[in-house]
This record gives C-alpha cells, structure tokens and sequence, in this order.
C-alpha cells in the first residue's frame, strides 16, 4: 500500500522516530536508500525554522488523533530545501492504541511555482491596467462595475465608492445609457463578440462636453467560469478638434491659394479704372454735382475691391509669427489707435497696472486685434462703446476681450464667425476674424466669441502669458 | 514742383501706362511711355530722363532685369517700381541695388506725385520717425525751412513702408515706437536701404541703451538725446551731407563712446 502511492509517504514510532518510508520518499530526499532514514528523528527532514511549529502540530494529531496538513519546509541531507505539504495521522494498532503516525509527503514546489506565476501575472495585469491612459472600466455579465482604473477615476472625476457596483447605465448622469450602446454590449457576451471605435458625444458632468470612443472586449475567467467586460474609453475631443481645425485651415489655404491668384490678376483691371477715375476727377473738376458724384462712387468702388484683395492676401500670404517678448497692454492700445474707430464709438480701456507679458509676432497681433476692432465697429454701424479688457485670467494665461454693443451673434453662428467667408453682414465677405484666428492660432492662443443675442458681442483672446525677465537680443 | 521734369512710365499693360501718362502729365511733368524693358532701354539712352516708373512683371525682360540695365546706362536716374503683385523679394533685391523705391497698383497717385517730388527734387530727403507727432511737426518745419525734403512716420511699419517707397538721404530715427522697436525698425530699414544714414534719436538713452549700442555698433551713423538741439541736429545733417558728397561718412567716435 505504501508503495503504490503516488506521495511520500513515512512511518514514525510515537516518539518520532522513523521507521518505514516508501520509494517516493527516498526520491524525494535523495536517500541512498529506503534504510538511510531509519532511526532518525523525523523533525530532521524539516527545515530548522519550521521545525518547532511542525513539532507543536505533531503534539496536537498524537493528542487529539486527527488528520492535519502541514505546510512546511523540507530539508533534504545534502542541505537543499523545498516547499512541501505534510497531512498526517495516527497509526494504531489491532486494539486501537496509538503506535506511531503515518506522514503522506509532497513536494508541492511546482503548485508554488504556478501560484506564484498566477500571482504575476495577475500584477502584471493590473499594473498594465494601472498605466494605461486610457480609462478601462471592468464589467460583469450584468453590466456592473467590477472595477476601474485611475485613468477612469481621473478623466470623469469619480470616486471608487460610486463606481464600483453600479450599473454601467446608472455611472454620472446616465450618460452611458445609450440604446446603441447598450444593444452592443448586451450581445457582446453571448456572440463572444467585440465592438471597436463606437463613438460617443456627451455632456459629461464635472468635465464638460467630450467625443470618446469605446472599445469593448469579452474577458473568460476559466477559474470561476464568468464572463466579463472589459471596455476602453478614449477620449478623442482634443483629436477631434484638431481635425476639424485642419480641415478648416486645409479649406483656407486652399481657397487662399486660388483667391490670391485671382486677386493679383484683379489688381491690374482695377489699377487701370483707378487711374482713370482719377484723371477724370481731376479734368472734371468743375462739373456739376453729379458727375463728381459718379466719379466719387466709382473710386471708392474700386477702393473696396482692393480692400478686399488685400485682405485675401494677407490670408495667403501671412508668415509664420516672428515672436518676441510684448506687453499685451501696450500692443492692444496701439492696434486700437491703428484702427481709426469712428466718433460715433466710445472706447473704454480698462487694463491693470502691471505688464501683461506675452511672445506674439507685434506686427500680426497688432493686425489680429484691428480687425476685431474693425469687426466691432462695423457689427454696431458705428455707433456705440466698445469695452477693451485686459487681464490675467485664472487659467494662467493673459487675456484681452472686446466687448460691443451691437446686436449680437445669434447662437447658432457663434462658431462659424471665424469661418472665412461668413458673414453676416450685406457688406464686406468676412475675412477679418477669420484672419485674427488663424493669428491667434499662430500664438498657441484661443480666441472665442460669446453673445447674447440684443446684449452685443465679446471676443475675447488668451494668449500664454510670459512673464520673464525680457530676453536679451 | 520742378520745372518740367521728364518721366518715362513703362508697364506692359498698355491702357494703365497711358492712364499713368495722362495723370501724370495733368500735373505738369513731361511724360514718355514705353510698353516692355527694350523699349524703355533706347528712351533712356536718348534722352535725359529725371525718373523711371517701371512696371516689375514684364513679358521678356522683367522690370528688375531692366532696372539692372537703366543704372548701366544711367546710374543718378531715380527708378520707382511699381507691381500688382507679391513679389517682394524682387523688389527688395531692385531696393538694395539703389532703385529709388516702389509702389503698389492701384497707384496710390497722391502718394505717387510725393515720391516724384522727393525723387527728384535737389534737397537731401530726410525721415522723421518718432509717435511725438509735435516733434515730427517741428523737426519737418526746421528741416524744411533749410531745403531739406521731409517725410514723417508715427510708427514703426509706417517707416519701412515709406523706406521701401523712397531712397531717404538720412533718417532721423526714435528708438521707442510703438508696436516696434526701433531697432527692428532699423534692421528692416537697413536690410533694403544699404546705404542710408540713420540717426538714432532716443529720450530714454539709459533704459534703450542696448538697443542704441546694438543699432551704433551696427551700421547706424550716431545717436541724438532728446530733447534734440536743432541746431546740432542741422550741423549734423550739414557734415553727413558734407562726407556723403565726398564718398567717405565718417562715424562720429562719441556715438561708440558713450553707449
């Protein structure tokens, strides 16, 4: 019987003493044979630090005479240890007396082994998870939060405590709940499917407007036969917005590079009826009123045309800014006195004391603010105040805002004013903001036009500040 | 105005060149048209010309090519290029080889009809630049009074517009302008305008010091503290006139000296 077992397996007399192991034993330890062992104390085998507590649970199974595993340590003669697992039980005789104890040994370093590598593997996941930047949320069959990462935690600005448990559909506002979304992850687990790249537009609370993508994955967990979810949630709002800036300045350079063209060739018809006009202006001097009239529309008909022109190649052709150190109070008087506002408009400075460092390009800032001022001036027919803010914003950077009393931007244009070509006016083809953007672009800076409609328009700039000592040249 | 100046005003765009005659000549110059630079070449061996007004894209030879060629032939006639287009780089290179200056279509006549004055005209061809509009005023009054010509910039980009337009004898230049410096005014000035003399002008000689070092140290001739003593400033203009005439200008030591 002893033999045929697939453990160790050691016969001891009461006091310990060995007195019968089988060939697996002897292997085990390395024994020269099954007699080397005999007669020796069984504690021997076992490594010195364990020694005392296998002794004490040896105590307890010649006491109580119950079967006990052991976890120890076991030591072989020539010094080498490893892990083992020793359930043992009293030996009695014909008449039911105690005699000795029967030790079935194994060497469990594999199962260790494995438990370990599972251990690993199970932190090399999570510190994957952990790392990772994209928000992953771990979901049961149900669709209930097991678990979430940091990058979840930070982007939506949740705790653990109102995440873990909860219904993916119930997460913040419900904005998870989205009939598409659900119909996917409802036949993810039973298709053993997966679902890339589902886009969602959100308001989301604490952080505001987003664009994610979610990429789903069933997980098998074979130890305990459940299925989950695993779902990856990228925020792409920045992409996205740099994308549809790239399409818009691909259309502006685009259209500048044909428009500019055109415009050089245009130039040449309309120097031609400029001079004339202004040689008749000149023969025609003491004609009546009429002709002067004529002749006045004609010129600044072509003074328009020009204008516009211009206006297009400064599209086209405007280079990279040429930085330096500025102060952004004093480049925004001077644009302002350079934009010769009509009486008709009050103009209101309110700037702070201290300087408003800022690296900007001055001759294309200066142009930037013009025709924002110009813009103004043209959205209130030229009548009205004009309030020119500048200060250090909360958010680190310097801003300067133009507040006009004109009619307003109704919502729906608010984001199309710095579309080239859109204008709401009879008047002129809406270059100038289009122009003072791709500037303030140009800067790393952000320009946005709030309104009210009846209660005017701001357009207010931030630019990074810099308040450094001024470089040296 | 001079007596009877004669212009040769050539554009291949043969209605705008007769359209540019016939302005022109309402203001009593005596006017030549040509239609392409081969043309222009013989008019200005014939004849004694004051100025040339050339058109920059020419089929054949190009207005540039022709420029090259006229200060061949005659090196004191002021040239004034003209162009509808962005060809700036052509210009400057026109600029830098001494075309007197240049102008953009739709001519701008008013401003025409001043470069051909200051191109013309006898007197040493001073700028002004400071945003003190009352100083403008009065140095213009002064100078003006002595037989200088004088044109006045407020800022900045106005007086690298009016360098480009026109060759400035001297250019009386104030540090802090707005939304430039003046040394980046000066830099850009001097990057077409080899040979102008500058004078730097500054009220505030301990905070711009670098700037006015950096500006003397280049190629800018001196440096005048406000307020400016106009009678130094005229005995200044008098010894640049003086040395330009010989051929040799000759730095004032002081200006390195002090700065």
């Amino acid at each position: 019987m002893v033999e045929a077992a697939r453990e160790g397996v050691a016969l001891t007399g009461l006091d310990g003493t060995v007195t019968e192991v089988n060939g697996e034993a002897v292997r085990m330890f390395g024994f020269g044979s099954e007699d080397e062992p005999l007669g020796r104390n069984a504690l021997e085998f076992i490594a010195g630090r364990d020694r005392k507590r296998v002794a004490v649970d040896m105590q307890q199974i010649r006491k109580q005479g119950e079967v006990r595993y052991i976890d120890c340590t076991l030591i072989r003669p020539d010094g080498t240890e490893c892990p083992g697992e020793i359930r043992a039980s009293m030996k009695r005789d014909a008449c039911g007396n105690p005699v000795g104890l029967i030790a079935l040994i194994r060497d469990i370093t594999e199962r260790k082994q494995a438990v370990r590598a599972a251990e690993e593997a199970r932190q090399y996941a999570e510190s994957i998870v952990a790392t990772v930047r994209e928000p992953l949320l771990v979901l049961d069959a149900d669709l209930r939060v097991v678990s979430a990462n940091r990058s979840f935690y930070q982007t939506f600005q949740v705790t653990a405590e109102e995440t873990r448990g909860q219904l993916l559909y119930n997460l913040g506002n419900r904005q998870w709940d989205i009939p598409l979304l659900r119909e996917l992850l409802e036949e993810l687990l039973p298709k053993n499917a997966t679902f890339e790249d589902f886009s969602v537009e959100n308001d989301f609370p604490a952080i505001g407007r987003k664009t994610m993508l979610l990429n789903a994955r069933r997980i098998y967990k074979e130890a305990n036969k459940t299925q989950m979810i695993l779902l990856a949630i990228e925020d792409v709002t920045e992409l996205k917005l740099m994308q549809e800036k790239l399409i818009a300045s691909g259309r502006l350079a685009a259209l500048g590079q044909l428009s500019g063209s055109i415009s050089h060739e245009l130039r040449n018809p309309l120097a031609i009826i400029d001079s004339s006009v202004y040689y008749l202006k000149t023969k025609l001097r003491d004609t009546d009123g009429k002709v002067q009239e004529h002749l006045k529309r004609i010129k600044s008909g072509v003074d328009n045309a020009t204008t516009i022109i211009q206006s297009l190649l400064d599209l086209t052709r405007m280079n990279e800014p040429q930085l330096a150190r500025l102060d952004l109070r004093a480049i925004t008087s001077e644009a302002i006195a350079a934009a010769r506002v009509p009486a008709g408009v009050r103009v209101m400075q309110d700037f702070p004391e201290q300087e408003l460092g800022v690296n900007a390009d001055p001759r294309q800032l200066s142009m930037a603010f013009k025709n924002i001022v110009g813009n103004a001036v043209e959205a209130m027919e030229g009548q009205g105040t004009l309030r020119v803010t500048a200060r250090s914003a909360a958010d680190g950077r310097a801003e300067v805002s133009f507040a006009d009393t004109g009619p307003g931007i109704p919502p729906e244009d608010l984001d199309r004013i710095f579309e080239p070509l859109f204008s709401t006016k009879a008047r002129g083809i809406g270059f100038g903001l289009s122009i003072a953007r791709m500037i303030i672009d140009r800067h790393g800076g952000t320009i946005e036009a709030r309104s009210e409609p009846g209660r005017g328009a701001t357009i207010a700039i931030r630019l990074p500040l810099n308040m450094g000592e001024p470089k040296e040249e | 105005m001079s007596q009877k100046a004669r212009i040769l005003v050539v554009d291949d765009n043969e209605e705008f060149c007769q359209n540019v005659r016939d302005v022109v000549e309402l203001q009593g110059y005596e006017v030549l048209t040509a239609y392409g630079g081969f043309q222009a070449l013989e008019l200005v061996r014939q004849n004694g010309l004051d100025l040339v007004l050339l058109d920059v894209r020419m089929p054949v030879m190009n207005g540039v090519a022709t420029f090259k060629k006229i200060k061949k032939i005659a090196p004191q006639t002021p040239v004034i290029m003209v162009t509808a287009y962005a060809v700036e780089q052509l210009v400057r290179g026109a600029l830098r080889q001494g075309a007197f200056g240049f102008l953009r279509k739709p001519l701008d006549f008013e401003s025409l009809f001043s470069l051909i004055e200051n191109a013309v005209s006898k007197g040493a061809l001073v700028l002004v630049v400071d945003d003190d509009r009352g100083l403008c005023a009065n140095m213009k009054d002064v100078l003006s009074d002595k037989g200088y010509r004088v044109c006045v910039a407020y800022d900045g980009s106005t007086a690298i517009e009016k360098a480009w337009e026109s060759d400035f004898d001297v250019i009386l230049l104030d540090m802090k302008l707005p939304p430039l410096n003046g040394l980046e005014t000066y830099l850009s000035i001097r990057d077409i305008r080899l040979n102008v003399v500058v004078v730097i002008i500054t009220g505030h000689r301990q905070e711009m010091g670098d700037l006015v070092g950096q500006a003397i140290r280049g190629t800018a001739y001196t440096c005048l503290e406000k307020p400016v003593d106009m009678d130094e400033l005229l005995s200044l203009l008098e010894r640049i006139r003086e040395q330009k005439a010989k051929g040799a200008l000759e730095k004032p030591e002081w200006g390195l000296r002090d700065v």
